[in-house]
Formats: structure tokens, C-alpha cells, sequence
């Protein structure tokens, strides 16, 4: 089949749960959108949390992951089931109608049939007729059949880890899946991992952490300098439906007589702002390596010619 | 029954998992972003930082322009999918290269390093002049703009071994042409297209 269109689709992506996986992937998926970017979300998990980070689900929205079961299972044409989440970002729903999909896809497979274009096909449709600059796909942490379809479809894999061993096993065997996947999909790339969920004054844990990682990667694929840290905004955003960066600018662009004015105790940014900082930076760290890669042979080309 | 003895987890190593070769059934391409609007940008990263894979040294005591077909030719021998590099097709060209990897079953890939592989000692008279043109009147020589393409480019990025990505570099240091060019022109004698 032809990647020409799926040469800027992102999947976050982790063997393990909890571990920001689709914080990451609705952040960076608002960021890019906040900054002109085109986006398309795909959640891919059965728990389709995608839906409670961008306030969907508590609007009443989405359909639980119908339309991409549809796609994937019946062979519909995959298209975004929410248009203008936020100003130049459209989702396709997960939820629960995916959990049997797995299992119907494992079938197929043990009858022969190739799932490693079950995602790639229709979202290389997808690309050919609507115009997205980035796609990112949220993966579920468990299911491998999901999770291949994903990578079958990525150009780029990010994972995000915490430090401690169990999300390290997690990696381990998403790694293991990536290789898995090259063999139908051979431009699939780790961008990169991103550490998660460290506090911001443990120095020393945060170094050795990082330090643990290298050495696991071994120089083949980099660790994002940026680390994303434990923050409670990130439950209060949530709840919400708002992402980091609107949660901070909420709580931050109050002034106190505002509050006091109704009645309201003033309500205090906290950690929101520095959280939604840290998104930010790893957002253009993110984004700023694909262009390097884009960008890399054209300064070849100017280099030789 | 024994009890197990408490032991931290053992660093994984990810590093040769993500090095495992890769059996290429699909060629690699990426574009440039579409056309209209495209979106923001980041600066470019100097190159040594863009690439996305350190693949294993090669020998260096083995010149690079004495590597057999074999190694050219994805055909031959062991290999790992590790360098990704970009390769700029007219899209003609392009087309007719994944139109012809489709007819032979293979892939793009494969065809273009058996290209380069069947056509490397010959390709000095199919390549554009390297040299600059400029201008020497006056105070000094001013380079002039080279003449723009009269076909878009597609941008394809396939995965090479070291040896084939040491091979291509040096067919481009000797015929002072991009690694674009010599693909190109080595795919046209191939396949017999011409123009372009």
C-alpha cells in the first residue's frame, strides 16, 4: 500500500497503564492544533479517555469507538467522528466497542489474513482526502492487536514511561512490538521517550532515571531532555475536560477581585502553569524532531548539489 | 518450596531490540507536507542530530567504493534496516520506480539499490554537470542559481545498511552529484526511462 500520506502520524504508545499515554496524546494533539496545525486524534483505547481529557464525554459526545470498529472490522471508510473538538482538531472516538475488536482481528490472523494495513489503509484514505499535518493515535497498553495496528500505521512511535520497573518492563515490550511491526511497516521510527510522572525537585531520581533509560536505548533511539512532572492540575484539568493548557490559562487568568467580586474564594494556579510548560516544551520537542528528520535530507540535498 | 530473593530489575536492553533487522516487504517513503498551508515549522537541527539511528560501524579499513554488488544489492547477504535516509524522485520517475517494484513483486527499495547495484560503473554520462555555473566579470566570480527542477520532486525514504548507505556516499563523492541524483539517474538506465 502507499505511506505517502501517513509519513507525519504519531503513535504514543506503552506496554503499560498510567503511564500519560493519553495525556500525551491529547496535549500534544491541542498544542499542535493551538499553534496552526491541522490534527487529527485517533484513540485507539478501549477506555477512551481521550474523551474525558478534551470534555467530550461529558458533553454527551462521541460514540464509544462504533465508527472505528466500523473501519476496522467492516471495512467503512474511517472518518473523524468529532469535528472541532478544539479549532483545528478532529477525533476519531475510542471507547469500549473496541475491546471485542481485538479479539476479532486475532481471528482473521490465525486465518491468514495480514492485519498490518487494517489502520493503515483507511486512515491513508483519510489522509488522501481531508488535509491533516499530524495525526496522533493513542494506543491501549494491553491489547497487541490493537497496538500493531497502530505501529502498522506509524511513522513515528513515542513512548511514554515513568521510572519505575514495572513501566520499564512496559517499554520493553512495546520495543519489542515496534520490531514486530517493522516487518510490514520498515519506516517505523522511535522518536523518541518521554519520562513521566517525576517530581520536579527530585533531581537526583530524575538523573538516574534518565541515565537508566540511555543505557536501556543504547544510542538507538533518543530520550526526550524534556520530563513532564507529577502534578495534581493534571487530575483537575481532567475533570474538567480541559486540557493542561487551558486549565492553566483558567486558573491563571482570573484576578482575585474577580472571585471575590462573586463570591468565590480566588483561585490559585498552583503547579497548572509550570505542567502545562513542561507539555508545551515536550510538544515542540516532539515536533521539532519530526522537522529535523523532514528537514535532514533537504540540507543534504543543498550540501551536494 | 523456596522463597525467591528480592532483586531489582535488570536494565532491558532496548538498544539491540531496536537494532533487530527488519524484513523490508514495504518500501519507506515520506513527503514533504502538503502543498497548501503548511503548517509551522521548527529550524532545522544540524544533521548530525537528525539522524534517528546510529547503525553499527562499518570497517573502516575497507574502502567504500570496493564494496562488492552483493552488499549494493539487498539481495546479498545479512542485513539491517537501520539508516534511514531520503531520496528526492522526479515524480514520474517515482511512479514508474513503485510500478515496476510492484510488477517484479519486490519493493521500491530493492529496486533502487539493484539500480545503483547494475549501473554504478556507468553512470558519469547520465548525470547532470556538477559544476557550479558562475560568473567571473567584475570584482568575482558570482555563483548562479542552478535551474530548478522542471518536475516536483517526491521525497521517498528508504532503509539502508551501512554498507549500502557507505556505497552510496561514495558514488556521490566521486561523481560530485546529490545521492538523489545518482538514484535518479541510475533508475532511469534501469528501467529505460528517459527525460526527467
Amino acid at each position: 500500500m502507499n505511506r505517502d500520506g501517513l509519513t507525519r502520524v504519531v503513535a504514543i504508545a506503552n506496554g503499560k497503564g498510567g503511564v500519560g499515554k493519553t495525556t500525551l496524546a491529547a496535549t500534544l494533539a491541542g498544542m499542535a492544533a493551538e499553534a496552526g496545525y491541522r490534527v487529527l486524534l485517533i484513540d485507539l483505547d478501549p477506555q477512551g479517555n481521550v474523551g474525558e481529557d478534551l470534555g467530550y464525554t461529558g458533553a454527551g459526545r462521541g460514540d464509544d469507538g462504533a465508527a472505528l470498529v466500523a473501519a476496522l472490522a467492516a471495512g467503512a471508510p474511517l472518518a473523524p467522528v468529532l469535528t472541532g473538538v478544539r479549532e483545528r482538531l478532529d477525533v476519531v472516538c475510542g471507547g469500549e466497542r473496541l475491546e471485542d475488536l481485538g479479539g476479532l482481528l486475532l481471528a482473521r490472523q490465525k486465518r491468514g489474513v495480514q492485519l498490518g494495513d487494517t489502520l493503515a489503509e483507511p486512515l491513508s484514505q483519510l489522509l488522501a482526502a481531508a488535509e491533516y499535518d499530524l495525526v496522533v493515535i493513542d494506543c491501549p497498553p494491553g491489547d497487541a492487536t490493537l497496538q500493531l495496528l497502530a505501529l502498522g500505521a506509524a511513522r513515528w512511535l513515542v513512548i511514554p514511561t515513568r521510572g519505575d520497573a514495572a513501566s520499564l518492563k512496559g517499554m520493553t515490550r512495546i520495543v519489542q512490538r515496534l520490531v514486530v511491526a517493522r516487518e510490514h511497516n520498515p519506516s517505523l521510527e522511535l522518536l523518541g521517550v518521554v519520562l513521566f510522572g517525576i517530581s520536579s525537585s527530585a533531581t537526583r531520581l530524575r538523573r538516574e532515571i534518565q541515565s537508566q533509560i540511555r543505557t536501556s536505548l543504547g544510542g538507538a533511539a533518543p530520550l526526550f531532555e524534556t520530563t513532564v512532572r507529577h502534578s495534581i492540575a493534571a487530575t483537575d484539568a481532567r475533570a474538567q475536560g480541559l486540557l493542561i493548557q487551558e486549565h492553566a490559562a483558567a486558573v491563571g487568568g482570573e484576578p482575585f477581585w474577580q472571585a471575590l467580586r462573586a463570591g468565590r474564594s480566588p483561585s490559585s494556579p498552583g503547579s497548572a502553569p509550570a505542567l502545562a510548560e513542561d507539555y508545551a516544551t515536550l510538544a515542540h520537542d516532539i515536533l521539532l524532531r519530526i522537522a529535523s528528520y523532514e528537514n535532514a535530507p533537504i540540507e543534504d540535498e543543498a550540501s551536494t548539489a | 518450596m523456596t522463597t525467591p530473593t528480592p532483586q531489582p530489575m535488570p536494565t532491558p536492553d532496548l538498544g539491540s531490540l531496536l537494532r533487530t533487522p527488519g524484513r523490508a516487504h514495504v518500501a519507506p517513503k515520506t513527503t514533504a507536507p502538503r502543498g497548501s498551508a503548511a503548517p509551522p515549522r521548527a529550524p532545522m537541527l544540524p544533521r548530525k542530530t537528525t539522524m534517528p539511528m546510529v547503525a553499527s560501524a562499518p570497517d573502516p579499513s575497507r574502502p567504500a567504493a570496493a564494496l562488492s554488488d552483493s552488499e549494493l544489492t539487498p539481495a546479498g547477504g545479512k542485513r539491517t534496516y537501520l539508516r534511514s535516509i531520503s531520496v528526492y524522485l522526479p515524480r514520474t520517475l517515482h511512479r514508474t520506480l513503485h510500478e515496476e517494484a510492484a510488477r517484479r513483486s519486490t519493493t521500491a527499495t530493492a529496486t533502487m539499490l539493484t539500480a545503483v547495484s547494475a549501473t554504478h560503473a556507468t553512470l558519469e554520462g547520465a548525470l547532470p554537470d556538477s559544476r557550479e555555473e558562475s560568473v567571473a566579470e567584475g570584482l568575482f566570480d558570482i555563483p548562479q542559481a542552478r535551474q530548478k527542477s522542471a518536475e516536483p520532486r517526491v521525497a521517498t525514504t528508504i532503509r539502508v545498511t551501512d554498507a549500502q548507505h557507505q556505497a552510496l556516499t561514495a558514488l556521490t563523492a566521486r561523481y560530485g552529484v546529490s545521492r538523489s541524483e545518482v538514484i535518479s539517474a541510475a533508475l532511469r538506465i534501469h528501467l529505460g526511462v528517459t527525460g526527467g
